[in-house]
């Protein structure tokens, strides 16, 4: 009779015959450090609603990994060798979420669940026609009250029909205006003008998060080109925020600055009433520049980034085409 | 690009490539043969981590490749067959 002999003690003996044939040791390679490559992905795109009769840990962790091996394929391989080397689901759901609020500093994500409702974003929109808003901004509430005459109606604390719309209209003008300047505080100014008024094209920006999801877009794919889009989308708003808020301190500082802003702006607003804004132009205090900023090409001074964008992005068309 | 090449012909090509060298399939030769053991030193991960993506793009190009080859035309036999030699 043979004799018995313990299941584990066959183990070396099984890993050397595996790796001594190419395509089975190519086979436990892959099975090694790719073990997702045969997982049916299907199954992972319902969770956490169907988990494919997983626990909820081994489904996260599972959706997590398929996520990371699209997107990210060092996390991918962290995790892996995190879970080999025996780390518990919780500390193996913290490592994750930590990597990847890392490398993406704007993703808020502390658990699997959260991973399924898309990439994450930071909104930075503002509702100048919530109520709430002289509260929450009152130094945004005076630019609309003292420089684009937007009176909030005593009943409901809202704007007239037509008033904000014809403001931002204004504020458009006024964008276009400061970016010709090329300069600074100006290209801040405008900054400021885009983010109030949700004008400056970059949906985190202009819009809320609430109110992002209600105009029904789907949730934003774990795909590396949405999420190289969404990281570049991130890089812009927190320009254009920052921008904003140091125009906010110019502003606080500077009294010709905001008397230009008032001024300017009820011009706007008057030359629109009178459809004769097509050559507008509107002065602002100090110099304009002379000589265009650099684009940052070799052997050129650091450029300004807000002027830089705005003259990219918000220029007006013949400026554009002048550049 | 596959004119004139027959079904022996593309045998002998696909046969002929060689072992591709992976950092992963290297790794593997490296791992205690003992149970229970970690697989590889701390140190290693920045390896692992450049082999987990080499493998990767070397499944997906086999993949891809094994896509193509079965969807190749249809590559004539040099054989002869007699049944329809009328």
């Amino acid at each position: 009779m043979t004799p018995t002999r313990p299941l584990h003690t066959l183990w070396p003996g099984l890993l050397d015959a595996l790796r001594s044939h190419p395509r089975a040791r190519l086979a436990l390679a892959a099975a090694w450090l790719d073990p997702l490559l045969l997982v049916d992905h299907d199954t992972l795109d319902e969770y956490p609603y169907y988990t494919g009769g997983l626990p909820d840990e081994q489904a996260g962790l599972l959706y997590a990994l398929d996520i990371a091996r699209r997107c990210l394929p060092e996390l991918y391989a962290a995790t892996l060798d995190r879970t080999r080397r025996g780390a518990t689901p919780d500390e193996l759901e913290d490592a994750f979420c930590q990597a990847l609020k890392a490398r993406y500093d704007f993703m808020d994500i502390d658990s699997y669940e959260e991973l399924s409702y898309g990439v994450p974003c930071a909104w930075s929109g503002l509702e100048p026609w919530d109520p709430n808003f002289p509260d929450h901004y009152p130094e945004l509430e005076a630019i609309l009250r003292d420089a684009f005459g937007l009176r909030r109606h005593e009943a409901d604390d809202e704007f007239a029909p037509g008033d904000l719309s014809a403001a931002r209209d204004a504020a458009l003008l006024l964008v276009r205006s400061l970016a010709a300047e090329q300069r600074q505080p100006c290209a801040d100014l405008g900054c400021l003008l885009l983010w109030l008024f949700s004008l400056s094209g970059n949906s985190l920006v202009d819009h809320t998060a609430e109110e992002y999801a209600e105009m029904g877009y789907e949730p934003l794919d774990w795909h590396p080109t949405v999420l190289d889009n969404v990281a570049l989308a991130h890089r812009q708003a927190a320009l254009i925020v920052e921008a904003a808020n140091r125009a906010l301190d110019h502003l606080r500082q500077d009294p010709q600055l905001a008397a230009a802003l008032r001024r300017n702006a009820r011009r706007a607003l008057y030359l629109l009433a009178k459809g004769d804004h097509c050559h507008a132009r509107f002065r602002w205090p100090g110099q304009p520049a002379r000589r265009l900023p650099a684009d940052g090409a070799p052997g050129t001074a650091e450029p300004d980034d807000p002027v830089l964008f705005l003259r990219h992005h918000h220029a007006a068309p013949d400026r554009a085409r002048a550049d | 690009m596959f004119d004139g090449l027959t079904a022996p012909a593309l045998e002998a090509i696909l046969s002929g490539v060689p072992q591709a060298d992976l950092l992963a399939v290297r790794l593997l030769d490296q791992l205690p043969s003992r149970p229970g053991s970690a697989p590889l030193p701390d140190a290693e991960l920045a390896r692992l981590v450049e082999a987990t993506a080499e493998l990767m793009a070397y499944t997906h190009a086999c993949q891809t490749a094994a896509r193509r080859l079965h969807n190749l035309p249809p590559v004539p036999l040099d054989a002869p067959i007699l049944e329809f030699g009328l």
